[in-house]
């Protein structure tokens, strides 16, 4: 046995062929982004729980500052839009407190007494939305500020 | 840098070669399967500029597979489970048998192999069944060519001793 035949005879057995190999390459190499991958990924992603519930109070805390035009918000202020369409929020009645309805002629103890001014009315886009908690401290302060004029008023008659 | 068309046609070619050389590395059918997918797929994502693109794919293939294979050795070590070895031959009858050759005769032929070594059973693979050059050979396995052809040699002496002819020089 020379070493041709050697050889012939290591050719002569059949190999094992693979069986879960593609004969041919794929055409199109895989995309490397696509939208509903790129969606699934933001939905898989882990998003911590306090981030989550963050987001949702922020959306809708600004959702109900955009759908509250005209309504009275806790704390007396009045929410309500303007001629030239800019939106005012100024100080108004709470609904809580004793005293007279608008209009009735007769004045509140604050009033007799030269006591604090409501805040005035300023449009929102003017000052902006980042605005907000600022206006509210001050609503909250007048109102406390009227709370207790009026405790005052009663003790002095 | 090389084309994907370049790439599909060395595949078309190649590919059950190549999937021979993993398997004899391997001894693991799925195995070998994996790691030519996995080269090919790397390829097509980081094609490079090969000089001879034949030599560079089976290099890639040995580098791969000796890789899978130390892998696969951790693992057995792990759980001392005894590895079975796949043959590069079919003997189960799916593919076309010589007139001339009995099972048993390759059976002999399947277990002169075996037993040699490591790097002769290599040269034998690439030069037998891969069909490439001597030199060809040497650049996959990164040795020089003298010593390719004289492992050949020391390795068709062994076969001959095993299979119980002479070999003539």
């Amino acid at each position: 046995m020379n070493e041709k035949d050697l050889e012939d005879l290591l050719r002569s057995i059949p190999l094992k062929k693979p069986t879960a190999l593609p004969d041919s390459l794929p055409k199109h190499q895989a995309k490397g982004y696509s939208v509903p991958g790129t969606v699934l990924t933001i939905l898989r992603m882990p998003i911590p729980l306090w981030a989550a519930v963050a987001a949702v109070v922020l959306a809708v805390a600004a959702s109900a500052y955009w759908q509250r035009e005209g309504k009275t918000p806790a704390g007396g202020a009045v929410v309500s839009r303007r001629r030239d369409g800019a939106i005012a929020l100024h100080a108004g009645p709470s609904g809580l407190e004793p005293g007279p309805k608008e209009g009735s002629g007769v004045k509140t103890a604050e009033e007799r007494q030269g006591g604090p001014t409501p805040a005035p009315a300023a449009g929102l886009e003017q000052e902006g939305f980042w605005k907000l908690p600022e206006r509210y401290e001050r609503m909250l302060l007048a109102a406390v500020e009227s709370q207790r004029s009026q405790v005052l008023g009663r003790r002095r008659r | 840098m090389v084309s994907r068309q370049e790439l599909g046609h060395l595949y078309q070619r190649e590919r059950d070669r190549l999937f021979t050389y993993a398997l004899s590395i391997l001894r693991d059918q799925h195995l070998a399967e994996d790691v030519v997918q996995d080269v090919f797929q790397r390829l097509c994502r980081h094609p490079g500029e090969p000089r001879d693109l034949q030599t560079y794919v089976y290099a890639c293939v040995r580098n791969r597979a000796l890789d899978v294979r130390q892998e696969a050795r951790s693992r057995e070590t792990a759980s001392l489970e005894p590895a079975e070895h796949d043959s590069i031959y079919s003997f189960d009858g799916s593919a076309p048998w010589s007139g001339l050759l009995s099972e048993e005769r390759a059976r002999q032929v399947e277990q002169a192999i075996d037993q040699l070594s490591e790097e002769e059973r290599e040269v034998v693979v690439l030069y037998v069944h891969g069909e490439l050059t001597f030199e060809s050979v040497a650049s996959v396995l990164k040795a020089p060519l003298g010593t390719v052809v004289s492992r050949y040699r020391r390795a068709l002496v062994k076969l001959r001793k095993a299979l119980g002819g002479e070999l003539s020089p």
